[in-house]
């Protein structure tokens, strides 16, 4: 099987955007979703662009100009698309996820994990 | 200032390729004047950024950087100023227009538009505005003489090679950097970057 570029935090947290969102992924609800995924993080919109370029260059994701609309002063949405090898990097990337979490359940206890959790959560809102 | 002459700032500056989806998404985004100022500044920056690492081949751009400090040793050395490349420290004063014009160089290709054609017109006119803006802020730095005639050089040659590989204005940058022309470009940066170290090894023995 053909080797993938690996994924960066912030490009797994951008690709399950685009993912999660569908047919409504653009600038604005990428950024929203990215936001609500990263919590208590800030992020900026122009570090959501800088990634989708990246992703894009990488061959991830694939984007095209909408027609403009009116609630945007006239101006197109450029929507993205999270390509085959965009989502066999983002289940990778997942997998190693679940291998890491797997390992921190093991050395520091359930308990601990749950409560680590929740305290997260917490911050979060 | 009302929101509508912000916006009208702001796509001024902003680069032509990302122009339309990035405003569409600052005026969906942004309700108030203030907003819209915080919001687009570090925005303003990022595509900026973005533009430069998705137009520029990094490979031309040394190539670039390397011909055109040539250029302007070379009017110094034909020149006879031997007294300001050895005792004014003239080879690190050098380097000043060379850094304006690559920056230059950078930022018309993150500005350069998609959507036009792209002639042996428009590669002098982005050379010679580079150039232009190097000469009339590095004169403090360089003698007026060395300047005119290294930026007339730099002109020539720095024109040659944008219109020999232009910037990537079509595509990710990353197919066009796989493609079999990168040998041949790393070939070329090499053999500038030889026949550079050749004239300084000369210049600094005699």
């Amino acid at each position: 099987m053909a080797r993938i570029g690996s994924l960066g935090q912030f490009e797994q947290l951008v690709l399950a955007a685009i993912l999660s969102l569908r047919d409504h992924a653009y600038g604005v609800t990428i950024h929203g979703k990215v936001a609500d995924l990263a919590q208590p993080k800030t992020i900026s919109l122009g570090a959501v662009y800088v990634t989708l370029d990246r992703l894009e260059d990488k061959g991830f994701v694939s984007s095209w100009l909408s027609d403009p609309t009116n609630e945007r002063g006239g101006r197109a949405k450029r929507y993205y698309r999270v390509e085959a090898i965009g989502e066999q990097a983002l289940q990778e990337s997942a997998a190693t996820a679940a291998r890491i979490s797997e390992v921190i359940t093991r050395v520091f206890g359930r308990d601990w994990t749950r409560k680590w959790r929740k305290e997260w959560d917490e911050e979060a809102g | 200032m009302p929101l509508e002459r912000v916006e009208k700032l702001f796509r001024l500056l902003l680069p032509p390729a990302a122009r339309e989806h990035v405003l569409g998404d600052l005026r969906e985004k942004c309700k108030s004047r203030q907003e819209y100022v915080a919001t687009a500044l570090p925005v303003l920056g990022c595509v900026v950024f973005s533009r430069i690492r998705r137009t520029t081949d990094f490979q031309v751009f040394f190539m670039e950087g390397l011909t055109v400090y040539l250029a302007f040793s070379t009017a110094a050395w034909w020149l006879g100023q031997k007294v300001f490349l050895y005792n004014h420290a003239g080879f690190v004063r050098l380097a000043m227009p060379t850094a304006l014009i690559a920056l230059g160089v950078l930022l018309s290709n993150a500005y350069a538009d998609p959507a036009k054609q792209r002639g042996w017109a428009q590669s002098v006119f982005e050379c010679a505005g580079c150039i232009s803006v190097a000469f009339l802020s590095a004169s403090f730095a360089v003698p007026f003489e060395i300047l005119l005639y290294g930026s007339c050089i730099s002109l020539v040659l720095l024109s040659t090679l944008r219109m020999l590989f232009p910037p990537i204005l079509s595509g990710p940058s990353s197919i066009a950097l796989s493609s079999p022309q990168t040998q041949i470009k790393w070939k070329s940066a090499i053999l500038v970057a030889a026949v550079f170290a050749i004239v300084v090894f000369l210049a600094i023995r005699r």
